[in-house]
């Protein structure tokens, strides 16, 4: 579904990925470690086309992706590693305007919120929420717009025990709906995740086969 | 869709509007006393666009800072929209502030110093419109720029300053030409102003993904 060939990207001099090769396949999860600095969070920023490679290719279902392709970035959800979404607004309009921004109708948001644990705040501005109710936010946000792949950065952070167990809930969801998954994490993800593929991010390459941070 | 909530989002938390209009009063009033009494026409064109340049700076500085300070800058660019789109869509955000800030302070000012539009009506609206034009452009591309920046109210006005230099020129002879009611080479300064504005539109429109990404 998504692929990254030969991915250089750098910062500066330095090379944070080196030539690294993934392939996120429809229907499985994939999971990505790595060390704080490792590059994690630049890899998926490039493969959500937030910012673009030195080198190397990114190809959406076999076709390769150029800054041009805008209409690609609608089948891409993202869960950044800082949350996002307007804090004068309130978590329904935060949610219909995303909907509406990725050219969809912007209805199921309030059945989005039921799901996050959110209704009862669906009113509220986003500045009043905390951290943790942020991030259920950014799940809503996948929920209620229809995409073929997810990122999820650090999905879990902020989370409390039942959070994270639906946090987990949906990336399995996603997997029995055939989309592409790839969660980056520090922590270790709940039981009910089943993860097809593990690798470990190291100097800027992708080691497959090793758990844990 | 991205101006209407722009707008929602500006009228609910009220951060920049209801900030700069206060200040901008204020710099009229500052302005309307400081100035002798029976100051002249031309003089008067020039410190009306002085009082609409640095609320207009300090409403520009906030059109990118706002989406930046909350993580939507890369929200945006995840979406399906092209980066021509979201500059487009800032920079009319950024006219139609400033345009109700000219809307409030042009008759405050005249007001204060006593002054009233002796020339063509049209002309002293087209100048005004034409300015404002102008500075919502320059505004929505350097704050887009400087929108990551630690230092960015600093440096935006530092780089929208020289380069707005001919759209303030060409605004304050044609306002201070229709306030005197002997406006001199209309056609020339409306030209220029016209020239500055397309161009100061079309360029980021054409380099708009450059710009969301530094």
């Amino acid at each position: 579904m998504l692929e990254a060939r030969q991915l250089v990207v750098k910062r500066g001099l330095r090379e944070v990925l080196r030539g690294l090769t993934l392939t996120l396949r429809a229907g499985e999860v994939t999971v990505l470690f790595g060390r704080n600095g490792a590059g994690k969070t630049t890899l998926l920023r490039t493969l959500g086309l937030l910012g673009w490679a030195d080198g190397g290719e990114i190809l959406f279902r076999g076709r390769r992706v150029t800054p041009e392709d805008v209409a690609v970035r609608g089948h891409i959800g993202q869960v950044l590693h800082e949350s996002f979404g307007y804090g004068a607004l309130s978590a329904l309009e935060n949610l219909g305007f995303f909907s509406r921004l990725f050219g969809q109708a912007g209805e199921g948001a309030l059945e989005a919120l039921r799901r996050v644990g959110l209704a009862a705040f669906a009113d509220e501005p986003v500045r009043t929420y905390s951290e943790g109710m942020r991030r259920r936010l950014d799940l809503a946000r996948l929920l209620i717009i229809d995409t073929d792949v997810w990122l999820l950065d650090e999905p879990l952070a902020g989370l409390d025990t039942p959070g994270k167990d639906f946090a987990g809930d949906l990336v399995a969801e996603a997997r029995q709906a055939g989309k592409a998954v790839l969660v980056v994490s520090h922590e270790p993800l709940p039981a009910s995740v089943p993860v097809d593929h593990t690798f470990h991010l190291e100097r800027g390459h992708v080691l497959p086969g090793r758990t844990g941070a | 869709m991205l101006l209407g909530k722009d707008l929602a989002v500006e009228f609910r938390s009220r951060e920049t509007l209801s900030s700069v209009l206060v200040l901008a009063v204020l710099v009229v009033l500052v302005l309307g006393f400081a100035a002798p009494s029976g100051v002249s026409a031309e003089a008067a064109g020039g410190l009306l666009w002085v009082a609409l340049l640095f609320p207009a700076l300090q409403i520009q500085t906030r059109l990118w800072a706002s989406e930046a300070d909350q993580g939507m800058l890369d929200a945006l660019m995840g979406a399906p929209v092209g980066p021509a789109v979201l500059w487009l869509s800032k920079f009319l955000l950024s006219v139609v502030l400033t345009a109700v800030l000219a809307l409030v302070l042009t008759p405050l000012f005249l007001v204060i110093i006593g002054e009233t539009v002796r020339g063509p009506l049209g002309i002293f609206l087209a100048g005004m419109a034409l300015g404002v034009i102008g500075l919502g452009a320059v505004g929505a591309t350097l704050s887009l720029l400087t929108a990551r920046m630690r230092l960015r109210e600093a440096l935006m006005p530092l780089m929208a300053l020289p380069l707005s230099v001919p759209l303030f020129l060409g605004a304050v002879v044609i306002t201070s030409g229709s306030l005197s009611g002997t406006p001199h080479q209309v056609g020339l300064w409306l030209l220029l102003m016209g020239v500055f504005d397309v161009m100061y539109i079309a360029l980021p429109l054409l380099v708009a993904d450059i710009l969301m990404e530094v």
